[in-house]
């Protein structure tokens, strides 16, 4: 048990964390990821006031619509809510989707891609059949219908998420798992009788950890940002105040013609560097940008 | 024996202690409350900020209001799509939701906005999906349309809001206002007509407005999609204004909100169930065809037969109709119905029976189509105005017909589509449309481009259409008068007014109109805001209060229903 | 040229759609809410809720709706929508050009410049422009495209006034044609700031492709020939570039097809009328049928250039020499 500690750390952990203190990006982002989990942890410490209170002024009147001030640094909105108590609760949804749906994608496409790629022939055939349907289905469109369908809610955008990203994980891992399958090491168990559930997950799991902890990055991003496109079309949870409600509210109420810019610019920018912290974790540009082509 | 004495010295203090003790920890802390007695989470049902932020907002304003008494509430926007399904179908599971009507010259007669909301048959599958049910409100609903007599008329329509404003169905909060602009140096101010409960958008400004410029069209906007232009199909808001424009009527509301003839020459009862109705000469339909009686009557019945199905209540209340001769026709009703004017011959588009004959008679042989899937490339009415031609989502072009009755002093009427307000307002101020008719923005947007150019006219018009909420009266604790009551006095309706309609509108009291002067009761209680009033209502009716502050039924009640839940 | 691959490929495409049909039917139909309610008024009776359900069909069964539901889209028959009530073909066919007018410019932009991006920064190999350029073209993927529409919107059409803020012409212009149409200064200007929006955050899929197939074919040509052809640096360069844009020319097929996923977004900000916007609309007001074809109408689009992509890569693929391992 401690062997496997030690190997995990040596062989996994120490990699990755030279190669955080060599990108100077990787390591600006990991500490601004921390940033963000450490804000949502301790949001109700931080934050000024509720994310969905209604600030009224002494003679009762509601505190709408003001600019930034030294009471209200990103002012409030329409309904006398404080923005930076929104922006500072926001990061919640944002992580706890995020999270949520990179693990679910990334276990989801690991177990697939692992099963695909381990047994082959019509399992192989079967799950890659349904990957490439899933690849078909647009993936916006097909998560407005589902927010239409469960509700607007932020545990329905996880599964819709979850239920649809993991195609893109699937078939890059299956791709190495073949590679792997030829390997050595695992010839070698094979023959020394090791069942095929300890060849996947003793052998060849441990091998395909980076690769699926990319997805999960990357999936974390892509929640992220599905969230906050789904909130911004009215689709989401008005109730819980995220990133992407900020900016929808902001656009129902007129906020660019207004010049409200301290309303839709900060959560416009938590969004793109919780995103882009996130992929950079995940270390490959390469893959971020270019999707897996079939035929692979 | 002084031993036995101090014990049972010391055994008495210690029990009169005890009591004393325990009876004051009741009397310190009240008594327990039995939690089957506690008021179950209630929820309110209003449109997501994507569909109307207005409502949402007010929603969230009032639940912050009644968590103050001491209630669990819960807000939960719903598409209208979704909420509007539930709310009309599952009528026993909901608790409270926010409501609106929307303003349409119809309207200004009262029964359009009374009868249908309170009238015991509507209860089960109509409008009435509160479940209000008064056998007293009943008799007065009928009573006023037999009423000839309007200033009887007048008396049962503000005994009916009284009526209303006691009971406690819904309560009201504000008014729904629009905004319109246009430029006095293109249109003479006097000739553009400001309806009651309607604006400046309406009939009687299309047809009277007079340019001051040379070139005489008038380019308006609208902002929501249209779908259809029919006479036998209600398909939208936007869409009726071009109905109304390239069709007529034989009657319109004029802009005090009473009926005038249009079509019709001359409208006269000859009993109480019989209306005898003269068409003016020398009407056309834009083909050159004569408008005769049996357009009219043929328009009727097409409505009758089944194939305008929105249309079939409104001439519902027609027993027969007769043609006497070319100008002349009878309408027997099936009953007295004072209202009939304006909730039937204002509402109801007279259209050509050598177009429309044949394809009606064509849909009789189809069930499962109508009226209202027909779309003609060139609508033919006999309207003031004429189709010209119509880009779908983008533009509609009209005509003015100057041999028409109301022949308008404008040449053409060209509405177009601008869906974001602020690109609206913009267009105005540069002259690319001239008079504002559909703004659906920050009124404060308006009034500062007024104030710097001295040339635009900006106008605030309170409408016929209130927003309200309602409470479900079949489910406890709305099913008493006390609680409802006490739910009127904590609606924020100045805040209501202020944050969400930008304090360009006024507060609401009633079913009717405050734009509706000659209906509106003006002696209503307001229910002004008042924490206080409303937990003595509620403790007068019986009420309790735990120590956390939670709101509980009198003794004797208890909590029957679980929280509704969504769909 | 492997026939029984085309025919197995092709076979898998139609069922495939069929499958997503069946996804999007049931979906909507399941979800909650129905059409019926914006007929909602004071007369509205049980009587016209019943007519209402004839007619759009729903008073029947579910199975019987599916079944009806699939032989109509096999037949091309899309029903009528509940809102319009006139035919959901007709609808869509008025809406899908204006799609296509703001899709096919953005995606011819896309990869022009990302291909000559992509040259430059391989050009320039480990220089400040392309670690920057990395940098941009990274935070185009991380960042919400409705807010740099929303953005974008703010800066360039409300502060500077350059661009009018929304909608695909100025209301009331008049084209004779649809080409005149196309290359009128109206329209141009109103497709600019949707354009750039939405060029941002595909870029760097192209950009990334082509500067990476640059790099290996410099590494490889520019030295060897250089020494001992003593072409001049342009010319091989360009040689270089034509040989890494076969890798670009694969993916542009793929790219048809995804970027009609993002235009529902990118229509809702700029209030552009296409097929996107009327999706949502539709979504919204559980108008099934026109909800379920401007569904199909992306889908198939997708699939259908996944197919392309795919047949095309196994024709191409035996030609190419320096193949592009895609890991």
């Amino acid at each position: 048990m401690i062997n496997k500690i030690k190997s995990f750390k040596k062989e996994i952990l120490e990699p990755n964390l030279i190669v955080l203190k060599k990108d100077k990006t990787a390591l600006i982002c990991s500490i601004m990821f921390i940033i963000f989990i450490l804000t949502a942890l301790f949001a109700p410490l931080i934050a000024p006031h509720g994310p969905r209170e209604i600030l009224i002024s002494k003679d009762g009147k509601i505190l709408s619509y003001l600019r930034p001030s030294f009471d209200f640094l990103l002012g409030t909105t329409p309904l006398g809510q404080d923005i930076l108590s929104q922006l500072i609760y926001g990061s919640r949804p944002a992580l706890v989707v995020g999270i949520c749906a990179g693990l679910m994608v990334a276990t989801i496409g690991t177990l697939v891609g692992l099963f695909s790629g381990f047994y082959g022939g019509r399992l192989d055939n079967i799950l890659m059949w349904i990957t490439d349907i899933f690849f078909g289905i647009p993936f916006l469109p097909l998560i407005i219908l589902l927010a239409a369908y469960f509700g607007a809610s932020t545990w329905n955008i996880i599964i819709a998420v979850g239920f649809l990203l993991w195609r893109d994980a699937a078939r890059p891992i299956r791709s190495q798992v073949l590679e792997l399958r030829e390997r050595e090491f695992v010839q070698v168990a094979e023959v020394a009788g090791a069942s095929p559930f300890r060849m996947i997950f003793v052998h060849i799991a441990p091998n395909i950890f980076p690769l699926s902890t990319l997805y999960a990055s990357l999936s974390m991003g892509w929640a992220i940002l599905t969230e906050a496109s789904v909130s911004f079309l009215g689709l989401g949870s008005s109730t819980t105040v995220s990133w992407g409600y900020m900016l929808h509210e902001a656009f129902q109420s007129q906020a660019m013609g207004r010049g409200a810019f301290y309303w839709f610019i900060p959560p416009g920018i938590c969004i793109l560097l919780l995103v882009f912290s996130s992929f950079a974790i995940g270390r490959s540009y390469e893959e971020i940008l270019i999707p897996t082509l079939r035929g692979e | 024996m002084l031993r036995k004495t101090k014990m049972a010295a010391t055994f008495t203090v210690v029990t009169l202690l005890i009591i004393v003790v325990s009876s004051g920890q009741s009397l310190l802390w009240g008594k327990a409350l039995p939690k089957e007695r506690q008021i179950r989470t209630l929820e309110l049902y209003c449109m997501p900020a994507g569909e109307d932020i207005e409502e949402y907002r007010a929603a969230v304003l009032y639940a912050n209001e009644l968590r103050k008494l001491g209630l669990d509430v819960k807000e939960h926007p719903m598409p209208y799509a979704v909420g509007g399904d539930y709310i009309w179908r599952e009528r026993s599971r909901w608790d409270m939701t926010a409501w609106y009507m929307t303003a349409r010259p119809e309207r200004s007669d009262p029964d359009e906005l009374l009868y249908n909301g309170l009238i015991s048959t509507t209860v089960k599958g109509g409008y009435n999906f509160y479940g209000y049910i008064n056998p007293e409100m009943d008799r007065l609903l009928n009573a006023q349309r037999a009423e000839t007599d309007i200033e009887k008329r007048r008396e049962l329509i503000y005994k009916i809001q009284e009526m209303v404003a006691d009971d406690v169905p819904v309560t009201f909060t504000v008014h729904r206002s629009e905004n319109f602009m246009y430029n006095k140096k293109i249109w003479d101010p006097n000739s553009i007509v400001d309806q009651a409960g309607i604006g400046l958008r309406n009939y009687w400004t299309f047809v009277n407005a007079k340019p001051l410029t040379k070139t005489k069209n008038m380019i308006a906007d609208y902002a929501e999609e249209e779908r259809a232009i029919n006479p036998f199909y209600i398909s939208g808001v936007v869409d009726l204004w071009f109905v109304g424009l390239i069709f007529d009527r034989l009657m319109r509301i004029g802009p005090d909100g009473l009926p005038k003839p249009a079509a019709a020459k001359e409208v006269k009862w000859l009993d109480d169930v019989t209306l005898q109705v003269i068409l003016r000469e020398g009407m056309k339909f834009h083909d050159g065809k004569p408008v005769t009686a049996e357009d009219v009557k043929f328009t009727f019945k097409a409505i009758k037969s089944g194939e305008a199905p929105e249309y079939e209540p409104f001439a519902a209340s027609i027993e027969s109709i007769e043609v006497l001769s070319k100008d002349k026709l009878i309408f027997h009703l099936k009953a007295p119905n004072v209202a009939f004017l304006i909730t039937s011959l204002a509402k109801i588009s007279i259209a050509p029976k050598h177009i429309w004959e044949p394809i009606i008679e064509d849909l009789k042989k189809k069930p499962t189509e109508d009226a209202t899937m027909i779309q003609r490339e060139v609508p033919i009415g006999s309207g003031p105005f004429r189709f010209v031609s119509w880009r779908r989502g983008e533009e509609i072009v009209l005509e003015a017909v100057k041999d028409h009755y109301n022949a308008p002093k404008i040449d053409r009427l060209i509405f177009r589509k601008v869906s974001i307000p602020e690109v609206e307002l913009g267009q105005l101020v540069k002259g690319e449309i001239n008079f504002l008719s559909d703004y659906r923005g920050d009124p404060s947007a308006l009034k500062k481009a007024a104030e710097a150019n001295d040339s635009l006219v900006w106008k605030n018009c309170i409408t016929l259409g209130a927003r309200f909420f309602v409470f479900n009266l079949r489910r406890p604790p709305y099913n008493d008068k006390a609680f409802r009551k006490a739910l009127a006095y904590v609606v924020p309706r100045k805040k209501i007014r202020d944050v969400v309609e930008h304090g360009f509108t006024t507060i609401a009291d009633s079913f009717v109109s405050k734009a509706l002067e000659y209906w509106h009761n003006p002696k209503l209680p307001q229910y002004e805001y008042n924490i206080e009033k409303a937990k003595e209502i509620l403790a007068n009716a019986g009420y309790e209060w735990d120590k956390k502050g939670r709101l509980y039924y009198p003794e004797g009640k208890k909590e029957t229903l679980k929280p509704a839940w969504g769909p | 040229m492997n026939f029984r691959y085309f025919f197995a490929r092709t076979i898998r495409f139609i069922l495939s759609l069929y499958i997503v049909a069946t996804i999007a039917f049931f979906i909507l139909k399941l979800a909650p809410g129905s059409p019926l309610t914006q007929f909602i008024n004071p007369y509205f009776t049980i009587k016209q809720v019943e007519i209402l359900k004839r007619q759009f069909g729903l008073d029947k069964p579910l199975y019987i709706q599916y079944f009806r539901y699939i032989v109509s889209i096999s037949t091309l028959k899309f029903g009528r929508s509940c809102r319009y009530k006139q035919d959901v073909a007709g609808l869509i066919a008025d809406r899908l050009p204006n799609t296509l007018l703001l899709v096919v410019p953005t995606l011819f932009m896309t990869y022009i410049v990302g291909v000559f991006w992509g040259m430059f920064a391989a050009w320039k190999r480990g220089s400040r422009f392309e670690h920057l350029s990395i940098l941009v073209v990274l935070t185009g993927r991380a960042a919400p495209t409705f807010w740099v529409g929303m953005m974008a919107m703010a800066v360039l059409c409300f502060k500077l006034g350059w661009f009018p803020s929304g909608g695909m012409l100025s209301p009331g212009a008049q084209f004779h044609s649809f080409w005149s149409k196309m290359f009128s200064s109206d329209f141009l200007s109103h497709l600019v700031v949707p354009l750039v929006t939405y060029l941002f955050y595909l870029i760097g899929l192209p950009f990334l492709i082509m500067r990476n197939s640059m790099l290996e074919n410099i590494s490889k040509d520019f030295i060897t020939m250089h020494r001992f052809c003593g072409l001049s640096k342009r010319k091989i360069i360009s040689r270089a570039a034509r040989n890494s844009m076969l890798p670009v020319v694969t993916v542009i097929a793929l790219g048809i097809g995804y970027i009609f996923e993002g235009a529902p977004l990118i229509e809702t900000v700029f209030s552009w009328p296409g097929v996107g916007l009327l999706l949502v609309d539709a979504v919204t007001c559980r108008d099934y049928p026109l909800a379920q074809a401007c569904f199909l109408i992306i889908a198939v689009s997708i699939l259908f250039m996944n197919l392309l992509a795919d047949l095309l890569y196994s024709i191409l693929d035996p030609r190419i020499s320096a193949r592009r391992r895609f890991k």
